[in-house]
């Protein structure tokens, strides 16, 4: 008797022919996440497009117009362009800085004979894991008036006047700094730990001193850690938001700033989708310039 | 003549230089979860658990732990079905335009959580879909699949396939063989990568201060607005938990992932 539809055997059948089709299981797979991004990524950045050539109507609607005064608004109203430039300044003093401030525990971490290696690495993820905004608060605590460093400085009667630390460039530097430094450890710590350091004492045989086989072989040897940790930080940095909005002062306003006052504060949404996509497209030109001149499939690959 | 200066002393005393800075922050702020005064200052004028004590007596901020913990759970729950489904994807498919669709998978990690926030705020303001938890919680959960992505699909490539293959050959179903043989070794990196999206959606603020109402304000928003407005020591036991959390869930998702 041939087994009738609704049986368990036939119905076992049907799962077996549905699940080992390959076009049924890869959909299966990847169908929540296609829907995710195009619904929940895809279609509001199109949407943002959509309203960034719009108008503010009056009490913060949108008008429905196809007009570009929000982009020309922003690049002919100098506090902007001070903000974008601003923006891309604080980004290179931060990728310099993290650069400047990572190589050498990268370095010795990478190169240390104790068995320590492992723990230096975790605890190098501690404060990457622990929440940005603490960081940022603690800064606070740190660099204000009277904050730790100001106290301690005048009980030692080495300033008389609390340093104006807080609410500068350098404070947003200093903490963007600490936010990303993982992300220039780790990209460097792993080529410097691949590196073959018998060329390194080939160099020294050869009549180099420390410094000169450093600087001729270790340091190129580096590049492509010092070329994928540089292009993280550049671009976590350009567009970000707690760091500069609690530790930076009235003049250190980035993009980002301007983006959430009009979207919160001013309910102009045309103009803050303007903004945008304005940085949207400067994270995408930086990109192409990047891959035009350094290649980003040697950083895809590590 | 002994050198003053050495390379590897230097080496040394930096890197310890370069601990210090990054763990600075970190410890400061739980040494001030137990000041004892209304205004922060220093040195410690002593030790006293009472911001502790009104932390656990105010009902706004646990009403915003809450929040926060059960936002965080869910955006790992969700992150992690759709994170492991396309893992396999992923790692054993190969499909066209598999690049785009990585590119823009990671994107949320590297695009500004501002503008992430502002395009679904729009999304949401266009067709009339109230703000609230469910809109925080499909923020989070894409802020969060990649991360559940990278740690599942490394596992899912170390995956040695002979043993499911063995399990078909002994008479084992797809699902059958996934589910005694593939899930169990996959499970640790599974639960590694949700509880690293619970870390991430513990902590966001760019993209959830758009999304967030009153009613939904997590911890990041709540301790947002206080630094902003008044500088109390209640913050610092704000701080110290979430530090305590932060740090704790990726400790734990690193014993999981080391479990084989």
């Amino acid at each position: 008797m041939a087994p009738s539809r609704g049986t368990p055997h036939a119905m076992g059948g049907v799962i077996e022919r549905i699940s080992s089709n390959p076009r049924f299981v890869l959909g299966l797979q990847l169908g929540p996440l296609l829907f995710w991004i195009v619904f929940f990524l895809f279609i509001p950045l199109l949407l943002i497009v959509f309203y960034s050539f719009c108008l503010r109507g009056l009490g913060g609607t949108i008008e429905y117009t196809f007009s570009l005064k929000n982009y020309i608004h922003f690049f002919t109203t100098p506090i902007y362009r001070k903000i974008l430039v601003k923006s891309i300044v604080i980004a290179i003093e931060v990728t310099l800085g993290t650069l400047l401030v990572a190589y050498i525990p990268a370095y010795f971490i990478a190169t240390t004979k104790t068995k320590n290696r492992l723990l230096l690495l975790i605890l190098m993820i501690v404060p990457f894991w622990t929440s940005l905004l603490i960081r940022n608060y603690s800064w606070i605590l740190i660099l204000g008036r009277e904050g730790i460093i100001n106290v301690y400085l005048m009980k030692w009667g080495i300033i008389s006047q609390p340093l104006e630390l807080l609410y500068t460039e350098f404070a947003v530097v200093l903490g963007l700094v600490h936010w990303v430094l993982p992300f220039m450890v780790f990209p460097l710590f792993s080529t410097i730990d691949n590196i073959d350091f018998n060329l390194v004492d080939a160099a020294k045989n050869l009549g180099a001193n420390d410094l000169q086989a450093f600087w001729r072989v270790t340091l190129p040897l580096s590049m492509p850690g010092i070329a994928a940790g540089c292009l993280l930080v550049f671009i976590l940095t350009v567009g970000s938001f707690v760091t500069p909005s609690l530790l930076g002062g009235p003049e250190d306003l980035m993009i980002t700033m301007v983006i959430t006052q009009r979207f919160l504060t001013l309910f102009d949404w045309p103009f803050g989708s303007a903004a945008s996509i304005i940085y949207l497209m400067l994270m995408i030109l930086f990109i192409l310039v990047y891959d035009r001149f350094i290649g980003l499939k040697r950083i895809l690959k590590m | 003549m002994k050198r003053i200066f050495s390379g590897a002393r230097f080496l040394k005393g930096f890197t310890i230089a370069f601990y210090m800075f990054i763990f600075a922050p970190i410890l400061i702020v739980i040494l001030m979860s137990f000041h004892p005064r209304d205004i922060v200052s220093f040195p410690l004028p002593g030790f006293s658990v009472k911001w502790w004590i009104r932390f656990f007596g105010n009902y706004n901020l646990l009403t915003s732990l809450r929040i926060s913990l059960t936002l965080g759970a869910a955006a790992a729950l969700v992150a992690g079905l759709i994170g492991t489904l396309a893992s396999f994807a992923i790692v054993r498919s190969e499909f066209r335009r598999k690049d785009l669709l990585n590119a823009l998978t990671f994107a949320p990690m590297v695009i500004s959580g501002v503008v992430f926030g502002v395009a679904l705020l729009s999304l949401f303001d266009s067709i009339r879909f109230p703000r609230g938890f469910i809109g925080l919680v499909i923020a989070h959960s894409l802020l969060c699949i990649p991360y559940v992505i990278v740690v599942v699909s490394a596992r899912l490539a170390d995956f040695d396939r002979s043993i499911e293959e063995a399990a078909m050959n002994l008479g084992a179903n797809n699902f059958q063989t996934f589910k005694s043989i593939t899930l169990p070794v996959l499970l640790p990196a599974i639960i590694a990568g949700m509880l690293l999206a619970f870390t991430i959606s513990f902590d966001e603020y760019p993209a959830t201060q758009f999304l967030a109402t009153a009613t939904t304000a997590t911890i990041p928003v709540r301790i947002f607005s206080m630094i902003k407005t008044e500088l109390n020591p209640q913050i610092n036991v704000l701080a110290a938990v979430m530090v305590v959390i932060t740090i704790c869930i990726p400790m734990l998702a690193q014993y999981f992932l080391r479990r084989k």
